[in-house]
């Protein structure tokens, strides 16, 4: 026993010495840099504080590295998730002989070790002041700039259904095509996933740590795509959008599939909504720069879709009431805003008959601020982050109960329009409207009784949209076409046949007419 | 695992340093440090080690053997062993599948081919491997009796996967007697972080800038995007990538050198800031010196090098300079990037000599960037259509104009970036140095705040890099493919 604690202390003793010896030569290196000396003997003290520099180098750095490595291990200050990427952050892997041997195992170490740094979100804050210094950047370009094809002036006969035979072929051509991919394309993302890949639960009262846990993570072998390209002027991003004429005949053929389907079925009307780009962004500016021409675009989807189909063309409108300064899309977000929602929806209303409820006496306007959506993710811009966006939502005063169908079967009733107030500030606009992104969801209204309906088939520029119709329509049937695969009431025709709806309302961000992944789910729903 | 990997920086180096300041004498010090390389080089994939090992094992034994022979004859057959099994081992792993994809191309056969991926710094150890055994034929060194020993200098992580080609030669002495002095010390710390710095601040948003400019090499429908740039974009893309092979290379070797210095090993320099040549033969003096210097020693001279007739200069040179380009890369663009840079050496040399000399200094700088930068536009495109459509851009051929609304607005917002950039490419900061510490002599004080400064700055540049190595996930390693 003695011995042993000789030993240790022996071993505490050389230590501690080591320690000391350590702590004398740091002060030694300081004295020798920054004291003075004495007169005549200037060229020992050059030398003097040169090896006294030398280490006080070695010092700063040692304890620098020291201190950073143990705030490296130091696990639980480690975090698991991104608030502001909205994903899970790497974790741990868990080994396997194959991993282990092909080397996958240890770079996901590494991953997992950078990706979940301690005090990751400081250094990411720094490493964007450090670059907002590189130049002057009240306007930038983020992301890959991708020119657009050349806009038709003409209509595109071949995709109408007209004749029917040739659309008909292409269509059946797609959806064999894209069955396969089903399951991998159901989870592939789009622009508005990027946010809304968790659908938002439907939890009778939400908080925001509740909906963490219900962030499902992203499927790793998923396609996902990002936004196009932004062009970032202050605190506002506007996106790029490229016409892509193969995609944009892959879209007609699936509209006009539709409108052959449900040819004296129902009425079928499209409206391609247009992206911010070129509502709120001047002439002089974007006429510069490489994005197409939306109104255009618009014009020739609109003159290349079937005679049957009700195209509600909403360009003007949102152009009009954005040129009076009102607030109709979001600076940081992709979306457009709740208020240029409502002003298409009376242009809907009156394109196909109902009545136009007001604004002011049939909701009721709630505001949600600090809204940071996509492009603020997306960018990280400090500029945004000191001015984010205000959700404005209407709520309908006849009801804000809606029924959602979940992927599972699961059947919730929750609120159409959701109180987002202390939710996160990124996903304010995903969580506040008809629950966000579901499958499919069916909202009465109790006091209407004549019988009418409609479907709405959106992405999630129809989540602010869809409260508004709950005031002209008895029943609003909303299908997400994104997610619907899976659930069991089959396709469009089934739906529309099986519920009797009236109206059929395509909703469109100009976004998904050029995007394959998208294309492809709309077509595969239309079937 | 790079060298700007936070968990290399804050994990595997730190403890390398502390079991290596443990340890007591030299022959621990050296197996902490063997032990940490083996766990270096394991991380990509353990199997690529037995490669590894197996071929300096191979090697360690014909090198004996080589010095073994009594007769001229055995040693030269020795040596052609050891040179056949490594450059056979090397084309088999870095060349096979692309001489493959030929023969199908040419011939339809085979139908299939093997995909073998390359083991990392498989270029790099392989020629060190190559220099140390010529050099035992050459009787320049001794053969190392320990194999050990020789597996520590082919393996040691400072260098074995991205360079500089270490000769034995250079640290033969080191490997046994070595000593650190705390101006070594922090002469490596400052030498490091200058490197990392490099990598991480510089290089990699040169990187997205040029990506941003043309368009990434792996973007999808990337030829078309590339079609749409106007000629400025492009022009601004070759130069951002023109700088970032430069930081990112140049990076890599200030990190093993000062890794090296903070031991007590003294690797010769790789890179004396080339973009500031004034002639082509001057920039190959100046650019991955330890690369050139191998193939001039191990190639050119013993073809005969400059001592023979003309047109067998000619020759050695071609020759040389198609290895050059295969040994960066099994494609295509890298033999043309190869042939590029022999038809420019053989211009300066034989058609019109040293007319860079005539030139004005400014004029010649000029046309060395000139050169050089398109040079690394061949060296960007693997795919050689890419290369059309970015030179043709580079003419405004492509219909897009000089210049467009985002060119000016991406130039606009990283201006300050690129002209720091373009800074740390020149001695400047080094020259600077060099001034202030002549200036130090003469006052006590300002020997201070300098000394100070000094050493605060590895510590400030390691606090910017780590932000940008987390901020950023954009982190490729340009030199692995090699």
């Amino acid at each position: 026993m003695k011995k042993e604690s000789n030993v240790l202390q022996e071993k505490w003793a050389k230590i501690l010495s080591v320690l000391a010896r350590g702590l004398l030569d740091l002060i030694e290196s300081f004295l020798a840099l920054f004291g003075g000396g004495r007169k005549g003997q200037e060229q020992k003290q050059l030398e003097q504080k040169r090896r006294g520099g030398a280490h006080l180098t070695i010092w700063l750095a040692g304890i620098f590295l020291t201190v950073m490595t143990l705030l490296a291990f130091c696990i639980p200050l480690r975090p698991t998730y991104s608030e502001l990427e909205q994903r899970n952050l790497a974790t741990f892997p868990t080994p396997t002989v194959t991993t282990v041997l092909n080397g996958a195992f240890f770079s996901d170490v590494s991953a997992w070790f950078s990706d979940t740094f301690p005090l990751r979100e400081r250094f990411t804050k720094l490493n964007n002041a450090v670059q907002s210094s590189f130049g002057i950047q009240s306007t930038q370009i983020h992301g890959t700039v991708q020119q657009g094809d050349e806009i038709p002036t003409v209509p595109d006969d071949s995709t109408s259904g007209g004749d029917g035979s040739g659309a008909a072929a292409v269509a059946e051509e797609q959806s064999s095509a894209t069955e396969p991919e089903q399951s991998e394309t159901s989870s592939a993302a789009e622009p508005e996933q990027m946010e809304e890949s968790g659908q938002t639960a439907p939890e009778q009262e939400p908080d925001s740590t509740q909906r963490e846990e219900t962030i499902p993570e992203l499927d790793p072998n998923a396609k996902i795509e990002t936004l196009g390209a932004l062009l970032v002027i202050d605190d506002a991003a506007y996106e790029y959008y490229n016409f892509s004429s193969d995609m944009a005949k892959e879209y007609l053929s699936g509209i006009n599939r539709a409108a052959e389907l449900l040819d004296g079925v129902s009425n079928v009307y499209s409206m391609i909504v247009p992206n911010s780009m070129d509502i709120c962004v001047p002439e002089s500016v974007r006429s510069g720069i490489s994005t197409s021409d939306q109104a255009k675009a618009i014009d020739y989807f609109y003159s290349s879709m079937d005679d049957s189909i009700t195209t509600v063309n909403v360009f003007d409108t949102l152009l009009s009431h954005n040129a009076e300064g009102e607030y109709v899309y979001y600076r940081t977000d992709h979306h457009w805003t709740a208020l240029g929602a409502y002003y298409a929806y009376c242009d809907f209303a009156a394109a196909a008959g109902r009545p136009v409820a007001d604004l002011e006496s049939n909701f009721e306007e709630h505001a949600f601020d600090g809204y940071l959506g996509s492009f603020y993710r997306d960018t990280n811009n400090s500029s945004m982050k000191a001015n984010p966006d205000t959700v404005y939502a209407y709520e309908p005063v006849d009801t804000n109960t809606i029924t959602i169908h979940w992927e599972d079967g699961t059947v919730w009733d929750y609120t159409i329009i959701t109180d987002v107030t202390d939710w996160a500030a990124t996903s304010k606009y995903a969580s506040a409207f008809i629950g966000g992104d579901n499958p499919y969801s069916v909202i009465e209204n109790p006091n209407i009784t004549d019988g009418s309906s409609i479907l709405l088939v959106k992405e999630s520029y129809g989540n602010c949209f869809a409260p508004f119709l709950v005031e002209s329509y008895q029943y609003v049937y909303i299908v997400d076409f994104r997610y619907y695969s899976d659930t069991e009431s089959g396709t469009l025709l089934d739906l529309v046949e099986d519920k009797e709806i009236q109206d059929v309302l395509f909703l469109n961000t100009i976004s998904t007419t050029r995007s394959d992944n998208l294309i492809q789910l709309l077509c595969q729903f239309i079937g | 695992m790079v060298f700007s990997d936070l968990l290399f920086l804050f994990a595997f180096f730190p403890l390398n340093m502390l079991f290596y300041w443990l340890m007591p004498d030299i022959s621990r010090k050296n197996r902490v440090l063997l032990i940490f390389s083996l766990i270096f080089y394991a991380w990509a994939g353990p199997v690529y080690l037995l490669l590894l090992v197996g071929m300096t094992f191979a090697d360690w034994v014909v090198a004996l053997q080589i010095e073994h022979c009594r007769t001229p004859r055995g040693r030269k057959g020795m040596l052609a062993v050891g040179c056949t099994v490594n450059l056979t081992l090397l084309c088999i792993f870095k060349y096979l599948t692309f001489l493959l994809e030929n023969v199908q191309f040419l011939f339809g056969v085979p139908s299939k081919i093997v995909e073998i991926t390359l083991p990392i710094g498989i270029s790099f150890y392989t020629f060190q491997l190559l220099s140390y055994m010529v050099d035992v034929y050459r009787t320049t060194v001794k053969a190392q009796r320990r194999f050990t020993m020789l597996l520590l200098y082919v393996s040691l992580f400072h260098q074995c996967i991205a360079g500089p080609i270490i000769r034995y030669e250079t640290v033969e002495g080191e490997l046994t007697l070595r000593s650190v002095s705390s101006e070594d010390l922090a002469y490596g710390i400052r030498r490091f972080t200058v490197g990392l710095a490099k990598k991480a601040l510089f290089a990699n948003y040169c990187g997205s800038l040029a990506d941003t400019f043309l368009v990434a090499t792996d973007a999808a429908n990337g030829a078309a995007t590339l079609a749409t740039r106007p000629a400025l974009s492009i022009l601004l893309g070759t130069i951002c990538y023109t700088m970032q092979i430069y930081l990112d290379f140049s990076a890599y070797s200030d990190m093993a050198i000062g890794m090296g210095r903070m031991v007590g090993f003294h690797y010769l320099e790789n890179f004396l800031y080339p973009y500031q040549s004034t002639s082509i033969t001057e920039f190959w003096r100046r650019w991955h010196i330890s690369l050139s210097s191998f193939f001039r020693d191990y190639l050119y001279i013993p073809l005969g090098g400059n001592r023979c007739k003309r047109s067998r200069i000619i020759l050695n040179t071609l020759i040389v300079w198609v290895c050059t380009g295969f040994w960066h890369g099994a494609s295509w663009n890298y033999m043309l990037w190869g042939l590029f840079y022999f038809a420019m050496l053989c211009l300066e040399k034989f058609v019109c000599p040293d007319f860079p000399e005539r030139m004005p200094r400014i004029a010649a700088h000029l046309y060395v960037l000139l050169v050089v930068n398109f040079g690394w536009m061949l060296f960007r495109c693997e795919n050689l259509t890419w290369l059309g459509i970015e030179l043709k851009g580079l003419l405004g051929l492509n219909g897009n104009g000089f210049v467009s609304y985002e060119t000016l607005t991406t130039l606009k917002s990283n201006f300050i970036f690129l002209l720091a950039a373009a800074l740390a490419c020149t001695p400047l900061v080094k020259v600077l140095g060099e001034r202030l510490t002549e200036l130090c002599k003469r006052s006590l004080k300002l020997t201070t705040v300098y000394q100070t400064i000094l050493a605060v700055i590895p510590v400030a540049l390691t606090v910017v890099s780590t932000a940008c190595l987390v901020g950023d996930s954009y982190n490729p390693f340009l030199y692995f493919r090699f």
